[in-house]
């Protein structure tokens, strides 16, 4: 019954989701929309890195930048076809965060979190000083518009469709994953690493798993990134960004898929809703952010939860 | 039949001699209880057993198997699980995942399986369930299997870290203090439940402080003192033992 429920729940979003272009004409907020669906790609990969395994990385936004450069390179020097070049950008992301955590996954907890930010840094340095392989500075500009089979991705409404699509495999493929054994196996290592490993987890082999999937969805959303904005440079790739995605993921809720888009929608439209106020933006959104978590620390999250909880205690009382 | 057998196991950490040449068996099926004073080496044997540490010498086998190098994760598969003095249960999940943590090498779903066969996946997540149900039920935890753990009032914590170490369908379980903390109707009713578990086949491995609940449900009982073996015998001739209330109670001048 319950199942039941919360699958029709679902299959009203998906189709909703879809309709959406079709009531929002309006090319500003569907340009919105579009980075809605990018930043939670990127932080439900940081999700299942750092809410449910426990790796506080703040180099996420390297491995968005490594799949932007995969895809930029192979769509402006090799003609590669998009879909090959989306794939490739999603997989060579997470080659290098598996070779990356193959190294770090022995670290205790803040070290590891230095070596990404230190990763992330040489990432982008080499980006802006290899001239001849990245463009340095200024990056790669004139990607092609993309082409699936007989689709021509180009105008906003277009690349909402894409941003889509790539949103809904993200979130489905990592919802089965944390339901699995294996996202349990993620959950034991954040709760109790010792506990973990006596109940049958290699510790080590997990957190690298974690890690490098991660990183495959990072990439994928920087492929995106690559095709919608036609041109990168290393400027986007920073630590700030890395930031502002662990930022979102905190502020919706860790370990919890869904919530997670919350956070994305929050931050990305208080920024929208707060641009007349210029650089005190800033400071207001950080307000905001304090005051949420230190009233709810589990996040919005934690606010669904409240309001969840005291309507259980209403039907109580109805009883 | 002997299913553990620890031959002269020594561990030394700096310049304290924590264990020293321990010989220790367990049979199959027996209840065997490990007492000592605070800092005896009770703790850390218990570690060697499960792989936390490893021994500087000396050999642990099971079921006639060399387990003494295996890495720690992998000593589940052999059929050893454990519990710990201070409560390691995964506080911010549900007690349900809780227990299915516990079955995590059992579960043979791959990636792949995950993905592209998730019939076949779901069907043993399914049978993990039913197993987690039964194990609860055993513990008198089905009922709260949707709550946090840390939710649960202490005694029910420590029955959970029992039913996550059975989730794994052990041969043998190893207990560190399970009654530690306990008020004293729970810490009979959890002997009540060890007995229940030997009856159904388990061997078990306990380290206690509390007298009157390890003399009542082992079969042997061994006492450690600054690390080295100071009597074995069933649990009516340690009480008896002159050497074992001097180091207890102190010597009579």
């Amino acid at each position: 019954m319950e199942k039941n429920r919360k699958i029709i729940v679902f299959i009203l979003v998906v189709a909703l989701s879809f309709l959406l272009p079709s009531f929002v004409k309006n090319y500003y907020w569907l340009g919105i929309f579009n980075l809605i669906l990018m930043y939670s790609i990127l932080c439900l990969s940081l999700n299942l890195i750092f809410g449910f395994t426990n790796l506080l990385s703040v180099g996420h936004a390297a491995f968005y930048g490594i799949g932007a450069y995969t895809t930029a390179i192979l769509l402006t020097r090799y003609h590669f076809p998009f879909l090959p070049s989306l794939l490739l950008s999603g997989l060579i992301a997470l080659f290098i965060g598996f070779l990356l955590s193959i190294t770090t996954s022995r670290v205790r907890g803040d070290y590891f979190t230095v070596i990404t930010i230190v990763f992330g840094e040489i990432f982008r340095l080499i980006m802006q000083n290899w001239v001849k392989f990245s463009g340095g500075a200024v990056g790669i500009v004139g990607l092609p518009a993309p082409q699936l089979f007989s689709w021509r991705i180009i105008s906003e409404k277009d690349f909402y469709f894409l941003g889509l699509v790539l949103f809904w495999f993200t979130y489905l493929t990592l919802s089965l994953l944390v339901k699995s054994k294996f996202g349990r196996a993620f959950i034991a290592i954040r709760e109790d690493e010792l506990a973990a490993s006596t109940m049958g987890i290699n510790v080590v082999m997990y957190k690298i798993l974690s890690f490098s999937i991660g990183c495959f969805y990072a990439g994928l959303a920087g492929s995106y990134y690559a095709v919608y904005n036609t041109a990168i440079a290393p400027s986007s790739f920073t630590l700030d960004e890395s930031c502002l995605m662990i930022i979102m993921v905190v502020l919706g809720g860790i370990g919890n898929l869904t919530a997670t888009i919350s956070g994305v929608i929050v931050m990305l439209v208080a920024t929208e809703v707060f641009r007349p106020l210029y650089h005190y933006r800033l400071l207001l959104i950080g307000l905001i952010m304090v005051i949420v978590l230190v009233r709810y620390p589990y996040g919005i999250l934690g606010i669904f939860n409240k309001i969840a909880s005291m309507r259980k205690k209403y039907s109580y009382r109805k009883v | 039949m002997t299913l553990l057998k620890a031959e002269e196991i020594d561990k030394k950490f700096g310049g304290i001699h924590a264990v020293s040449h321990l010989n220790v068996s367990v049979n199959k099926g027996e209840i065997v209880g490990m007492i000592g004073p605070n800092g005896s080496g009770k703790t850390t044997f218990l570690n060697i057993l499960s792989g936390i540490y490893r021994s500087d010498s000396g050999r642990v086998e099971f079921k006639n198997e060399d387990i003494t190098k295996l890495p720690l994760h992998r000593i589940i598969e052999k059929g050893i699980a454990r519990t710990f003095q201070n409560l390691r249960i995964f506080r911010n999940i549900s007690v349900l995942e809780n227990a299915l943590i516990g079955r995590h090498h059992l579960i043979k779903n791959s990636l792949l399986n995950v993905y592209f066969n998730p019939s076949l996946a779901g069907r043993r997540e399914k049978s993990a369930y039913l197993k987690a149900m039964e194990i609860l039920g055993l513990v008198n935890l089905a009922k709260e299997k949707n709550e946090l753990a840390r939710n649960l009032p202490y005694g029910k914590q420590r029955l959970l870290e029992i039913a996550r170490a059975l989730m794994a369908e052990p041969d043998l379980l190893l207990l560190d203090e399970p009654t530690a903390g306990m008020n004293p109707t729970e810490a009979v009713a959890l002997c009540e439940f060890l007995k229940k578990l030997k009856e159904r086949g388990f061997a078990l491995f306990v380290i206690e402080h509390n007298m009157k609940a390890i003399m009542s449900i082992s079969d042997k009982i061994i006492v450690l003192n600054v690390g080295a073996k100071l009597k074995e015998g069933i649990p009516r001739e340690i009480q008896r033992d002159k050497q074992v209330q001097e180091i207890y109670l102190g010597k009579e001048e």
